[in-house]
């Protein structure tokens, strides 16, 4: 590395972690002032020079839990995560999972990227030869192909993916955006592959945004939690995250929890409660049946429907809308198909039987506070705008909403402390995408348009995509669904001219770059992140490089300024010659503004993290106080069972053959849904967050994977059928393609249904015949997605397992 | 002596194996090695009713465990070298300077602790982190457990909160008196049960 | 769980130790009932290395099992609780009494007949049947129900009566010592009473497994071929105790060398097939290794 790029100048790197060396004995490590205690943190003195570093693991699980490295001179010996404060349970410690636990392994892990590298000439891309190029061959590369794209197809043609690898701190990918907005900007997306159905889907149409949602930490005594397709604590592990908030209600209020799963998720293993298994994809017909015994029983509340809402009845459709286009209507059979939503109905479409239905509408009228929550399973199916609406409905067609103890039927609320990110500047390009399409907008630009793809911004797109920069995410062969589908158009030259990875592993995905860039972790470089959304709490925690960068790894913010030297703009990308370290100084700043009780940079050197409890909200909603002088910012102005936004898309969009667009919260199969299951395709094959990973983050650490293995679930029925034992190798296929896998035989899961961990890394012969022997299961899902948002489909698939003998 | 021993809350734990991962990386233990086991046992079934629905009586639940520190621990009374004594705070160890490593103790111990790393030329298991209890901290796994389902104290003070040990997979706790106090969780099955099957084994073995 | 075969040193160690040592039953027959002549004592003394070698690469089998011999000072340290230590214990003391009395008789201090010869031998020979008790007893620990039965005991008992017989014979046969007449059928009935009791504590181990089950299963699936095994050791111990006895068998033709010659032959056989034999069966009994719970 020349000493010109040097990420950190070997001054700042002693004096940083000298910092925390040189105060020996010091104690007082990481105790905010609104902490409930101290904690004295004794360092070994002299001894091999060993030292406790502040950083913390931040990946895209929607949490950064903290970490403490204890070091032996550039070696990590092991690692602890936040051990301040008031240790019991109920008490707020930002506790690692076993992700962030096995951080060693993966920061020394033979995956490394350690050169910038650049694909072999004459080769295609997806053959995976490169060779190593220095950083200046790399950076002029990078810059001039920026140059000649931008003049020959305009802004428009370059779009930044999502980092999915890098995504809670300050950092994220704005370098890029920075850069590129200070010349001319460039195509953005809009949605995520987290959560695109209920955000663009369903909130904008139900509440006008995501509104009413409140953390575990308000739940009341006694009160009732009904959970549809939300797993806590597989996802959220973290020791102050949503798992624990709720474990913690479940012991210390006494309440009750309800799962609505199509398996048994870590809620309902050790902890005391009901799993409801349920057909996935199925959980609006499951509300439907609900609504009709609450309907027909008179256990709604009529008169919050009627003061509240639009549409549940006829009385209170919105000018303009046919007769019988009510909600009401539609589960009393009036509707637009004319079928009753008896709980029978509902049984024969969800497999939940019909006493269960009936007693769980009953449940849910009779508890006070009721609180409905969704995570994003439902969301991510082929008609997840509808799921998620449709448990929204739920809990409005109860009055359980906006008020104390509630929730609005989204997913739960979180705290925010607040901090921004390195500002990205103004982009002059405002044209969005669906983020799911972003291969179909490489390969037919120009034809997508408002109507048939939400194109934002514009009726349609000038250009397809024509320079990919994926920094920090395993987006082209792992995390976009059809991998098979995807790498063909990525390999087709003509179509994305340029495409560069960035990452700080080798993944599959580099393979299909031009460019590939060795990155920091967020861990080997400085980092100010707030505790996530997955930790249900407010916390600062800044990072400090645990050792200087080896090889010639570097950090993105520095790389984007060389790029901007290059292209001219340094003194405004780096607001005169600004580091990452002086960023993470000005943001953090920028929080004690607002927050003086905040400790200043050089406090948080020395203490690494700062955390206050988040304030439990437990007042009515304004809406819900004053309706008329608040009101939501729906088209109506209030909580939409019927949306007129979505009637007016029904009449000009243009649908692929079988979707349809419904104003109410309908039930809607879906492509590739649980009503397109035949004799050849029996399965409903599906994806699950596994605890090894965060998505793909962390998928090659195998001292991850020793502890929880990569292994796809099936019910001893279907395994029986199959003649499959437990961890047998399967083979799993859709129409999409094929991976391999182990099964894990097993009750957790309802009969008919196969889940694979999703995360796993990809690996087939894509000149062969690209039999995914990784077991990534965006291998098996589909393009095809949700009809209002536009966002994935990719928990809908039907399919096909077999034994693989020998 | 206080006699120290871990006490396990069943009734939180979630199966997420943080325990596990951190002491795999404090005690620096090489793949497929490991002091802490969190077992997932699951048994009942399903059946499909007349309309197509789904009904079923399965369970699923987490054991996480160590070495239980036993008042009558098998390792040590078969020890030929005497390697293997309980220290201070009651917790069992390993010396290394006199073990032989013929793994009686791995093969005695009912709760597949100790275990024989033949390049190390010894026996390793979980000593409760003894040095780090013996700086006042908890040992790591504790440290480490995201819903506090873990904790290592005085036995008196553990006996209060829950029974000795007696949930399958564990043996029967009148084997070896053990210094393990468990919450049950309410799905758990009695010690020897052979209605529940372990659902991770390519995991625990 | 496993095969058993990663506990081969064992296996191999459980297979020599006792035989060599049982060997001296054997000794003891051909000294007290025998009455052998100065010569014929010393030849007998000379080829007392085979179960010397015999034992010590038992002994060396042994310490391949350990992950670290070199602390192999500190075994005795639980004597009275270790049944390990025990067993190591009785062992060695055993292999230092026939050190003892092997140096002695090389060099000439110990006369063929006389108190001293018989007095050794005998309790040579009845520390034989102690060192085969505790090699069974060192694996009767209550946390492994497979094992903890007097099963085990007698398995070994068995195996060191068949081994000793026939590497007994051998060491005769060798030395060209006369035996008295009926020396067939009593070496062949000390190997025939070891596969007796052998084979009665295999199968009766065998039923018991059905009854013993943990969280992975039951016992009965430990091992997939244990009744085969069983036969294994059952043809090769009947075949070595037939080789015994045709070993000595006076005919009218073959008297003196000639029978030690046949005699050479058919111990060697016996030998060997009662080592293959029981080393099958200890494979197979490690391979029933199982904890009662886990």
């Amino acid at each position: 590395m020349s000493d010109e790029f040097s990420t950190m100048d070997r001054r700042t790197f002693v004096k940083a972690t000298g910092a925390v060396g040189a105060l020996g004995a010091v104690g007082a490590l990481g105790v905010g002032a609104a902490t409930l205690g101290t904690k004295e943190v004794a360092l070994a003195e002299g001894a091999n020079d060993e030292r406790v570093v502040w950083t913390h693991c931040h990946v895209n699980c929607g949490g950064a839990c903290v970490l403490q490295v204890h070091m032996k001179g550039d070696e990590i010996d092991y690692i602890e995560s936040d051990n301040t404060g008031d240790s019991s349970f109920g008490g707020y410690q930002a506790r690692a999972c076993l992700r962030g636990r096995s951080l060693k392994t993966w920061l020394e892990g033979p995956d490394r990227l350690n050169y910038p590298m650049k694909r072999v000439e004459g080769t295609k891309r997806g053959e995976g030869k490169y060779e190593q190029i220095s950083w200046d061959e790399a950076l002029d590369t990078i810059a001039s192909e920026f140059t000649r794209i931008r003049e020959t197809y305009g802004n428009e043609a370059i779009f930044i993916q999502e980092c999915s690898g890098v995504e809670q701190n300050i950092m994220m990918n704005n370098p890029f955006f920075r850069l590129f907005n200070l010349l001319g900007g460039e195509i953005t997306r809009y949605g995520s592959y987290s959560s695109a159905a209920i955000s663009f889907g369903a909130y904008p149409y139900t509440y006008g945004g995501s509104w009413g949602a409140r953390s575990y930490k308000t739940l009341k005594p006694n009160s009732l939690v009904v959970l549809f397709g939300n797993a806590p604590n597989d996802t959220r592990m973290g020791g102050d995250g949503a798992g624990y908030d709720l474990n913690v209600a479940r012991e210390q209020k006494n309440v009750r929890i309800i799962t609505i799963d199509y398996r048994r998720s870590e809620l309902a293993t050790n902890q005391d409660v009901e799993w409801i298994p349920i057909l996935p994809g199925t959980d609006a017909a499951l509300v439907a049946g609900i609504a009709h015994e609450l309907i027909t029983k008179d256990l709604v509340d009529t008169d919050f429907l009627h003061t509240y809402c639009v549409g549940y009845d006829e009385e209170t459709l919105p000018e303009g809308a046919p007769a019988n286009s009510s909600y009401k209507a539609y589960i009393l059979g009036e509707g637009y198909d004319k079928v009753e939503k008896t709980p029978a109905w509902a049984a024969q479409i969800t497999r939940v039987p019909e006493e269960r239905i009936i007693q769980l509408a009953h449940e849910i009228a009779e508890a006070d506070p009721c609180f409905i929550a969704q995570g994003w399973g439902p969301q991510r199916h082929t008609n997840g705008d509808y799921a998620a609406r449709a448990i929204m409905a739920l809990p409005q067609l109860v009055g359980q909403v906006g008020k104390p103890g509630t929730n609005s039927g989204g997913r739960e609320g979180n705290g925010s402390i607040g901090l921004s990110s390195l500002p990205a500047g103004d982009n002059p390009v405002t044209t969005k995408f669906p983020q799911y399409l972003w291969p179909e907008v490489i390969a037919h630009g120009p034809e997508l348009t408002a109507e048939n793809a939400g194109i934002r911004g514009k009726d349609k797109l000038d250009t397809g995509i024509k320079m990919l920069i994926n920094y920090g995410n395993n987006m082209m062969a792992n995390q976009n669904g059809d991998i098979n589908y995807t790498t063909d158009i990525l390999r087709d030259e003509s179509l994305c001219e340029f495409i560069l990875q960035y990452d700080v592993n080798w993944t599959d995905s580099c393979n299909w770059a031009d460019i590939v860039l060795p990155d920091l972790t967020p861990q080997e470089t400085w980092t100010l992140s707030a505790a996530g959304e997955a930790n249900d709490s407010l916390g600062l925690w800044l990072g400090q490089p645990l050792y200087e960068p080896k090889y010639e790894r570097r950090e993105v913010y520095e790389v984007c300024g060389e790029l901007a030297k290059r292209l001219g703009v340094y003194d405004e990308y780096s607001e005169g010659g600004m580091t990452r370290e002086d960023w993470c100084r000005k943001l953090l700043d920028k929080v004690r503004e607002k927050k003086p009780q905040v400790p200043t940079f050089e406090q948080m050197l020395e203490q690494g993290i700062y955390k206050e409890d988040m304030e439990v909200k437990d007042k009515t909603e304004d809406f819900i106080l004053d309706p008329e002088a608040n009101p939501l910012k729906t088209a109506t102005g209030k909580i939409q069972f019927y949306a007129p936004e979505l009637a007016e898309f029904a009449e000009t969009w243009e649908l692929p053959e079988g979707d349809v667009i419904y104003p109410i919260p309908a039930y809607f199969p879906g492509y590739d849904g649980p009503e397109s299951l035949t004799s050849e395709k029996p399965l409903i094959i599906t994806a699950f967050h596994t605890k090894a990973t965060t998505h793909s983050s962390y998928a090659n650490n195998e001292a991850v994977q020793e502890v929880a293995k990569f292994q796809a679930w099936i019910n001893p029925i279907d395994a029986e059928e199959r003649g499959i034992a437990h961890n047998d190798m399967m083979r799993i296929f859709t129409d999409q393609g094929e991976i391999r896998m182990p099964a894990k035989v097993t009750t957790r899961i309802m009969p008919g249904v196969v889940t694979v961990p999703q995360g796993v890394w990809h690996k087939a012969d894509m000149q062969g015949d690209r039999i995914d022997h990784g077991g990534c299961v965006n291998t098996l899902c589909s393009r095809h997605p949700n009809v209002i948002s536009k966002g994935t489909g990719q928990h809908s698939c039907t399919g096909q397992v077999e034994k693989v003998e020998g | 002596m206080t006699q120290y021993g871990f006490y396990f809350d069943a009734t939180r734990c979630t199966g997420c194996k943080t325990c596990e991962a951190a002491c795999r990386d404090y005690h620096h233990l090489k793949s497929g090695q490991t002091y802490r086991h969190v077992y997932e046992l699951e048994g009942g079934d399903w059946s499909q009713n007349t309309d197509g629905t789904w009904t079923t009586n399965s369970y699923t639940y987490y054991t996480s465990f160590a070495c239980q520190h036993c008042d009558n621990p098998a390792c040590t009374h078969v020890c030929p070298t005497g390697a293997m004594s309980k220290g201070e705070n009651g917790l069992v160890d390993v010396d290394k300077e006199r073990c032989i490593g013929c793994g009686y103790c791995a093969m005695a111990c009912p709760y597949d602790n100790p275990k024989v790393d033949r390049e190390a030329g010894h026996s390793t298991k979980c000593n409760g982190c003894a040095e780090r209890v013996a700086e006042g901290k908890d040992p790591i796994c504790v440290e480490a457990c995201s819903m506090r389902a873990l904790e290592l104290a005085p036995v008196d003070e553990i006996a209060k909160k829950g029974t000795q040990a007696a949930i399958a997979p564990l043996p029967e706790p009148s084997l070896t008196n053990p210094n393990l106090y468990i919450k049950a969780c309410h799905v758990a099955q009695p010690s020897g049960s052979r209605d529940c099957h372990v659902a991770n084994k390519s995991e625990v073995k | 769980m496993g095969t058993g075969f990663e506990h081969a040193p064992l296996a191999l160690f459980t297979t020599l130790t006792p035989m060599a040592a049982a060997s001296f039953i054997v000794l003891a027959y051909a000294f007290i009932a025998g009455k052998p002549d100065e010569a014929t004592a010393k030849r007998l003394d000379r080829w007392t290395a085979l179960p010397a070698v015999v034992m010590a690469a038992g002994m060396i089998a042994a310490m391949f099992h350990l992950a670290n011999p070199a602390h192999a000072m500190f075994v005795f340290s639980g004597l009275g609780t270790s049944p390990l230590s025990n067993e190591l214990a009785v062992t060695v003391a055993f292999a230092l009494v026939a050190l003892v009395y092997w140096i002695l008789g090389l060099a000439g201090k110990l006369p063929a007949h006389g108190g001293l010869r018989s007095g050794f031998l005998i309790v040579l020979a009845c520390g034989s049947v102690i060192l085969a008790l505790a090699c069974g007893a060192a694996y009767m620990m209550n946390t492994i129900p497979t094992w903890d039965t007097p099963y085990s005991l007698l398995q070994m008992l068995g195996y060191a009566l068949l081994g000793g017989a026939a590497l007994g014979a051998l060491v005769c046969a060798l030395a060209k010592a006369s035996l008295p007449s009926n020396a067939s059928l009593v070496i062949a009935a000390i190997g025939a009473l070891g596969v007796v009791l052998s084979l009665i504590g295999l199968v009766a181990q065998a039923a018991g497994l059905d009854a013993i089950a943990n969280i992975w299963g039951s016992a009965a699936g430990l091992v997939p071929a244990l009744n085969t095994m069983i036969g294994i050791f059952a043809v090769c111990g009947v075949v070595a105790c037939i080789l015994l006895f045709l070993g000595y068998r006076r005919t009218p033709k073959a008297t003196g060398n000639a029978v030690a010659a046949t005699a050479s032959w058919t111990s060697l056989g016996a030998i060997v097939l009662a080592a293959v034999g029981i080393f099958v069966a200890r494979i197979a009994f490690y391979g029933l290794f199982m904890g009662i719970a886990l």
